[in-house]
């Protein structure tokens, strides 16, 4: 990871599975209020793991498949940050990284020496708890900076 | 123009969330909202002889209560934010989505007066994030 030159940046912790861009567009209201950098991190998925199956034949397709993922969310978000730079005047710089969500975000906050990250939690679902969204809970519980959360809309 | 609503009861968690959403209204030219819960206390349903307060009596300690830390915070008229305040009476976390209905975003601290020690994310802070229609920034209290 790299750190910007100003010493302290936004992270925006987006998931195309779900609305990233009320999270995008929050984090470069922050960012431009400071006058600080985006880090619009996205945590990949880690490999699958296959127990109990013949690794043989799984393992070489599910590693080619995933690898192209990879290949697929590290383009759009590259992508997405260079439009932002271009269009916002924010310094927007991209990152994937894999691994547990929490515990990669966490680590995100403390190497880039962020202010603030900002993500989504779920709308109305069936099971209370699962409406803050499990991530987004133990950063409120975990982190020391700021959270900003988005209200993640079901239409 | 951004308008950030801020929940304060007076714990040193909600003055932190207090001052980062000044500093924030602050630095996007918005103005900011102090929003401050009374409830009736739990002997209201007892009979009292007499000597019970009104709500009015409520209110105004509630009010006199917030401008004083909003003084406290060096948060004054003559302050760079347009700042207003609301006293509300009912469910804290109730008052604060109302509040912020329309609001850019709304501001809580991670923990209040309520709960045990031991709580991380009090539970009005919860309430508010799991129901808000805005962005809601949780300002940890360290």
């Amino acid at each position: 990871m790299t750190s910007p030159s100003s010493g302290s940046t936004v992270i925006a912790a987006v998931d195309f599975s779900d609305h990233g861009e009320g999270i995008v567009r929050e984090g470069l209201l922050l960012a431009r209020a400071a006058g600080e950098s985006l880090h619009i991190i996205h945590v990949a998925a880690g490999e699958p793991i296959l127990a109990g199956y013949d690794k043989e034949d799984i393992n070489s397709f599910t590693r080619s498949a995933r690898a192209g993922e990879l290949t697929d969310e590290h383009r759009r978000v590259r992508e997405l940050a260079e439009t932002l730079t271009d269009t916002t005047g924010v310094d927007v710089h991209p990152l994937v990284v894999m691994g547990p969500a929490s515990e990669t975000l966490l680590t995100a906050i403390d190497e880039l020496h962020a202010s603030h990250i900002v993500l989504g939690t779920h709308g109305h679902g069936g099971m209370h708890h699962l409406m803050f969204g499990s991530v987004a809970q133990e950063l409120v519980r975990r982190s020391a900076v700021p959270v900003l959360l988005v209200p993640v809309v079901k239409r | 123009m951004g308008k950030i609503v801020v929940g304060v009861d007076g714990s040193e968690g909600s003055r932190q969330a207090l001052r980062w959403a000044f500093a924030e209204a602050k630095l996007r030219g918005g103005t900011l909202e102090a929003v401050t819960v009374w409830q009736y206390p739990i002997t209201a349903s007892l009979p009292t002889f007499g000597a019970m307060n009104t709500p009015d009596d409520f209110s105004t300690d509630a009010k006199n209560t917030l401008l004083a830390i909003l003084a406290e915070e060096g948060i004054t008229i003559d302050a760079p934010v347009h700042v207003t305040t609301l006293v509300a009476e009912g469910n804290p976390a109730r008052a604060l989505l109302d509040a912020a209905e329309k609001a850019d975003l709304l501001v809580v601290g991670s923990r209040g007066h309520g709960g045990f020690t031991g709580v991380l994310v009090g539970s009005i802070s919860q309430q508010c994030v799991h129901h808000s229609k805005c962005p809601v920034v949780v300002v940890r209290h360290t």
